[in-house]
């Protein structure tokens, strides 16, 4: 427990002290803060084993802010989600540390940049081992924070401020409305405690709120309103912007917080509350829908981004949407997994794209590299290692993270299927733009500048160690959800988190049964795993059988008319096998497949379609880097033509999309103009000239005019006195 | 018939009789020392107080009427007697200094501020109309004498005989009122004129004597427009004179003003209380307007005296428990920043530098940070700035008024006292922001060190921890 504390606490305790005394560091920061952060890690890895062995931790320390009923605590909740964040955080926050001693080195802010990046992996640890709203809600707006102060860490450059404002402002309007959700969940629970929270979850499922006059079913809107603090934060579609514009920061900085970490926080957050999102299939399906078109938005604009960074930048933007995507059909083991092997790869990426910045005196611009293979040997193959996840080739981490995805996505009903068909068009896409960024870097021709080929060098060690160390790790750490043989690992070890008691209780099964047509049909799918799946998983599990999951013949009874995503349970189903059936298998897809294994939700049929849908995403994405070869591995003309015959889309995609411009049009124009107008006339004609100016003068004068009387006579002072009293008098008895 | 005077009217008058025998001890005392040679004259006085103070302090919860109800002790009376004696504390710790340095250093100095005491503990004690007189002459007189001290300067006599002129003036107001009342009323006494009118009908005669007292009793508190003499006379009298004049009459012209509106007047308080709302929206107005534009800093304080007894008088309209309690608690804290504040300007006077001006301020915290700091305390006490005692004060005085229902004078008085933070202020800005035209030489000795660090140490705790003071405070408020 001490321990737990201790994880966030370090990294805290190296801010505090190398912000407080940074001038006497002289850019010796990395002293304190890299061993710190390694120690970090060691916890976290302590962490990890500790909860594989089912101690998950969930303890208050103090009071915080307790204001009559509301009494939110400081506390510690790690369990296998919480436990998975922490090594993740901690890991690239620990290599991210050792390479920016190289990256940074000799930087005038080198020790403020170090205060920051501890001060940021504290917030984050603090965000992710939160037990309830009001301290996940501290972590979320510290982690904003700090993404801002590191944004803009080169604050002379005026694109550093604006990218740094932007994030800033476009995270507030995403965080207002996960700051209304957490009010909401006050008002309707009572309770900002997570446990208590989602324990109440099924007592509320029918109730609502007024929102502009609609009645809205309160779980959606309390759904919808967190996520709409994840769309911000993870830079899903509408508030997505920012992300790519961040890259103004230094590179260690999208490594660490714009790929690994900070932008997973919604899907983290979105796994942690699976409960509530549970409760409101439209809630769902705006997720699953959302993270889709992300999916799909970003990588349509990374195929044509010229520079390294952004084109980094909008593959995280494609992936984040993957992943919310995966959280959309309730797959949260599957999101949270992509969410694990992305950002080991994603990390490596930036870095080896850092790296190639680096030897290349700054230059970001991918048409100005070329043939920097026989310049940067390392760095060449930990890139083309990171690629390769990202690409999602066997046997690297995306390959089996993003096609469980893919295969999770396939098993739920049409709309699955749908976005199944978006995943697997974005995963051609990811292979083609990652490897045209690859050849045009290390292949290609060679369009450096004389000057900069010069000195193109390979980075120093404490860089490259780094970038081997995640290529090794993209290599290795998509086997922990290995698919082949026995149990998937990382679903088993996530299972007591996505069907704990509180995920799915009869109450709220009772109330999945009218669910609205659209779903039930979206969902249904019962030639595929589910139907022929279902007696297994009722009778074959024992292993997952829970004490709460017996449910009780009324649960039993209305079990038959559940159609729910995933699992169909037929009426035989519900009694022949005794009425065990776990509510869980019932409510979550993901829960059921992960819980009873192969036998169950991988029946031998379905192992057969699974392994068929991973071929033909593995030729798709070879295909995709086919592509790439002819086009950038040598000069090729057949880019440009095809650019020119499609100009509208070529355009509209360099471009964003416009969405950039269509903002200024909509927010930024307007706002400043009428900010504009509320400073010239508001401030300084009403308030600053006519009211305090106005004010002072009028005052001024009176006090001039009023000094006049006063003039030193006796006879005058006598003669006020006077008319004071004939005043008085006479306009007392007057009136 | 042998008139016999009891046990208990000796009892109840002891302290007025101690500080009274004192102020003619140092009289006499005075013939046996040197003429440069006076200090053993101030710590006697100063024995003095503390004796009475002493006797004082037996009878803090005693309720003893004597001499035929002409006189009565009370916690009233004794809450105003306590502060009489700090003030007279405070006022002989910082002045010796001055009037050496002004050569004004007489034994008399003594004897007046003793009388002067003598004379308020007289007014806040009176029951009658014939005693009120006799306390307020007594004050009066004796200060006239005071403000023309500096014999030797026009200023002062000049203020000495403008202050005469228009105080006898005002006296005669207020007898003229007090007969009109005696011939309305039939008696003198204060509970007997309450009586009288509670039971007869509306009198104009009686609402005619009424304002004629009002007046007076607004003249001995500097309310506007009967305020005039104030600025002149605080300008011309020698800077500790002006101090005490500023804080101790005045607390006790309202300590006898609230007595006799309340316990006299009671059942024509629809009638005093629209006047004195207008006199006190008046008197806050004059006092924050005209402070603005003036360059002497004693002028100044002379405005924001007149300002602060506007605020005052909102209590005073008030007139209930809240209300009265409100004023007293106002008038201690008033007294003591306003002491410290003089103080310091006392500190500043030496032989080439008067002190007066605002601009002598100039750059003080540059060269004596201590001196600057604690005037930078004093003037955001006295604009109301928290965490000060004056904030305390201000907003006992506005929730009063709003607690009444007096919502739009509390508003007066809090967009007033606004503006009034602007001189205040300003103040400041000279001390701190503005360069120094030369070495500033204090004139300071362990007596004004003690009472400058009493004042601000006053200021602040009360500013945090209010509670004794108003537990105190509440324990003393007139009976209703």
């Amino acid at each position: 427990m001490v321990t737990y504390a201790l994880i966030p606490l370090l990294p805290l305790v190296s801010f505090i002290v190398v912000g407080l005394f940074q001038k006497w560091f002289r850019n010796q920061a990395h002293l304190i803060c890299v061993p710190m952060v390694f120690l970090s890690f060691a916890l976290s890895l302590t962490a990890l084993f500790d909860v594989a062995q089912g101690n998950t931790v969930n303890v208050d320390f103090f009071e915080w802010i307790p204001v009559g009923s509301f009494n939110p605590t400081f506390g510690v909740m790690v369990d296998q989600l919480t436990a998975s964040m922490l090594v993740l955080v901690t890991l690239v926050s620990s290599l991210v540390h050792l390479y920016t001693v190289g990256y940074m080195h000799g930087d005038k802010g080198y020790d403020r940049f170090f205060a920051y990046i501890s001060l940021f992996t504290f917030s984050m640890l603090v965000l992710v081992t939160s037990n309830n709203f009001l301290q996940l809600f501290f972590g979320w707006e510290a982690v904003g924070l700090c993404s801002y102060l590191l944004i803009v860490h080169w604050y002379e450059r005026k694109a550093s401020c604006n990218a740094s404002l932007k994030a800033f402002i476009q995270n507030r309007v995403g965080d207002f409305g996960f700051a209304i959700g957490i009010f909401l969940i006050w008002v309707t629970f009572d309770s900002v405690d997570y446990q208590t929270v989602f324990a109440a979850v099924p007592e509320h499922l029918d109730e609502s709120v007024s929102f502009l006059g609609w009645e809205v079913n309160v779980m959606t809107m309390i759904a919808l309103l967190l996520f709409v603090g994840a769309v911000g934060k993870s830079a899903q579609f509408l508030l997505h912007s920012w992300l790519p514009d961040a890259m103004e920061g230094p590179t260690p900085i999208s490594a660490l917080i714009h790929a690994a970490t900070m932008v997973t926080a919604g899907i983290f957050m979105v796994s942690r509350c699976h409960p509530i999102f549970n409760a409101s299939e439209v809630a769902m399906m705006t997720v699953a829908i959302v993270g889709g078109f992300t999916a799909l938005f970003g990588a349509t604009i990374a195929l044509t981004q010229n520079d390294i960074k952004k084109v980094v930048a909008y593959s995280t933007m494609s992936q984040l949407g993957y992943m919310v995507m995966a959280c959309g059909i309730g797959a949260y083991a599957a999101g949270m997994f992509h969410l694990l092997t992305h950002g080991v790869f994603k990390a490596l990426l930036f870095l080896a794209a850092g790296s190639v910045i680096h030897a290349l005196a700054g230059e970001q611009d991918i048409r100005r590299m070329g043939q920097a293979k026989r310049h940067m040997p390392t760095t060449y193959w930990t890139m083309l290692w990171g690629s390769l996840a990202l690409a999602g080739i066997f046997p690297f981490a995306g390959f089996f993270s993003k096609d469980e995805i893919l295969w999770q996505a396939w098993n739920t009903g049409m709309m699955g299927k749908g976005l199944w068909l978006v995943g697997i068009i974005v995963a051609f896409m990811t292979a083609f733009y990652t490897f045209r960024v690859f050849f045009l870097v290390f292949y290609g021709a060679d369009n450096m500048d004389h000057e900069v080929r010069h000195h193109a060098h390979e980075s120093p060690k404490v860089i490259t160690i780094p970038l081997v160390t995640l290529a090794i790790g993209s290599l290795l750490v998509g086997w922990l959800g290995q698919p082949f043989w026995g149990k998937n690992p990382v679903h088993e070890y996530m299972s007591p988190v996505f069907q704990s008691a509180v995920s799915g209780t009869p109450a709220l099964q009772a109330h999945a049964t009218p669910l609205p047509d659209l779903v039930t049909a979206a969902f249904a799918d019962d030639d595929g795993h589910g139907a022929p799946a279902a007696p297994e998983a009722a009778l074959g599990a024992e292993a997952a059988v829970t004490p709460d999951a017996v449910a009780t013949p009324e649960v039993a009874m209305s079990a038959e008319a559940v159609v729910t995503p995933g699992a169909v349970v037929t009426p035989e189903a519900a009694v022949s096998a005794e009425a065990v059936v776990t509510p869980e298998a019932a409510a979550h897809p993901v829960a059921a497949a992960a819980a009873h294994g192969e036998e169950a939700g991988h029946g031998g049929h379905d192992k057969g379609a699974e392994f068929a849908l991973m071929a033909l995403s593995m030729l798709v994405a070879v295909s995709g880097i086919w592509m790439a070869h002819r086009w950038y591995g040598r000069p090729s003309q057949a880019p440009s033509r095809l650019a020119a015959a499609y100009q509208t889309l070529y355009q509209g995609s360099l471009n964003k999309w416009y969405w950039d411009e269509l903002y200024d049009a909509i927010f930024t124009r307007p706002t400043l103009r009428l900010a504009n107008r509320m400073w010239r006339v508001a401030d300084d004609i009403i308030i600053d000239k006519v009211l305090v100016d106005g004010v002072a003068i009028t005052t001024r004068i009176t006090g001039e005019i009023l000094k006049f009387f006063q003039t030193g006579r006796v006879q005058h002072y006598a003669m006020v006195m006077s008319l004071g009293i004939f005043v008085i008098v006479g306009g007392f008895f007057l009136f | 018939m042998t008139p016999t005077i009891p046990m208990s009217s000796v009892v109840a008058l002891l302290p007025e009789m101690i500080v009274a025998g004192f102020a003619c001890l140092v009289l006499m005392f005075d013939l046996l020392l040197p003429r440069d040679k006076k200090d053993p004259l101030a710590w006697f006085s100063l024995a003095g107080v503390a004796l009475a103070a002493f006797a004082t302090w037996r009878i803090k919860y005693a309720e003893i009427s004597a001499f035929a109800d002409t006189f009565v002790v009370d916690p009233y009376s004794n809450f105003f007697k306590f502060i009489f004696y700090v003030i007279v504390l405070l006022v002989i710790l910082l002045s010796r200094a001055y009037l050496k340095q002004d050569r004004i250093h007489l034994g008399e100095y003594y004897h007046f501020v003793l009388l002067v005491l003598t004379g308020m503990m007289v007014m806040v004690s009176a029951t009658d109309l014939i005693t009120v007189y006799m306390g307020l002459e007594l004050v009066s007189v004796t200060l006239y004498i005071m403000a023309a001290l500096k014999r030797y300067e026009s200023r002062s006599t000049e203020a000495g005989l403008k202050y005469f002129i228009l105080g006898s003036f005002s006296s005669a107001v207020l007898l003229y009122g007090m007969s009109i009342v005696y011939g309305v009323a039939g008696t003198t006494n204060l509970q007997g004129i309450g009586a009288y009118l509670n039971g007869a009908g509306p009198n104009p005669a009686a609402t005619a004597g009424l304002i004629m007292m009002v007046v007076g009793l607004a003249f001995k508190v500097a309310a506007a427009p009967f305020h005039m003499w104030a600025p002149d006379v605080y300008e011309g009298s020698p800077t500790p004179i002006t101090a005490f004049m500023s804080v101790g009459p005045k607390a006790a012209a309202f300590a006898v003003t609230l007595r006799v509106l309340i316990e006299a007047f009671g059942g024509l308080k629809s009638d005093w209380e629209v006047i004195l709302t207008v006199v006190a929206v008046l008197t806050m107005f004059v006092g924050a307007v005209i402070a603005m534009v003036q360059t002497s800093l004693k002028r100044m304080l002379a405005y924001s005296s007149i300002g602060h007894a506007g605020y005052a008088l909102i209590g005073v309209v008030v007139g209930d428990a809240l209300g009265t309690f409100s004023v007293m608690y106002y008038l201690a804290v008033y007294a003591v920043m306003n002491l410290g504040a003089f103080g310091v300007m006392i500190m500043l006077r030496n032989a080439g530098l008067m002190g007066e001006e605002i601009d002598d301020l100039k750059g003080l915290s540059k060269n004596h940070p201590w001196a600057a700091l604690f005037m930078l305390i004093f003037m955001f006490s006295l604009a109301g700035i928290p965490p000060t005692a004056g904030f305390i004060a201000k907003f006992y005085i506005f929730m009063s008024a709003v607690n009444a229902g007096y919502i739009w004078l509390a508003v007066v008085g809090a967009l007033l006292a606004a503006v009034s933070a602007f001189y205040y202020i300003r103040v400041i800005v000279v001390m701190y922001f503005q360069e120094p035209d030369g070495e500033h030489v204090l004139t300071l000795n362990a007596g004004m060190k003690a009472a400058l660090v009493f004042s601000v140490l006053f200021v602040l705790l009360l500013g945090v921890y209010p509670e004794p003071l108003v537990n105190y405070t509440q324990s003393a408020i007139l009976n209703f």
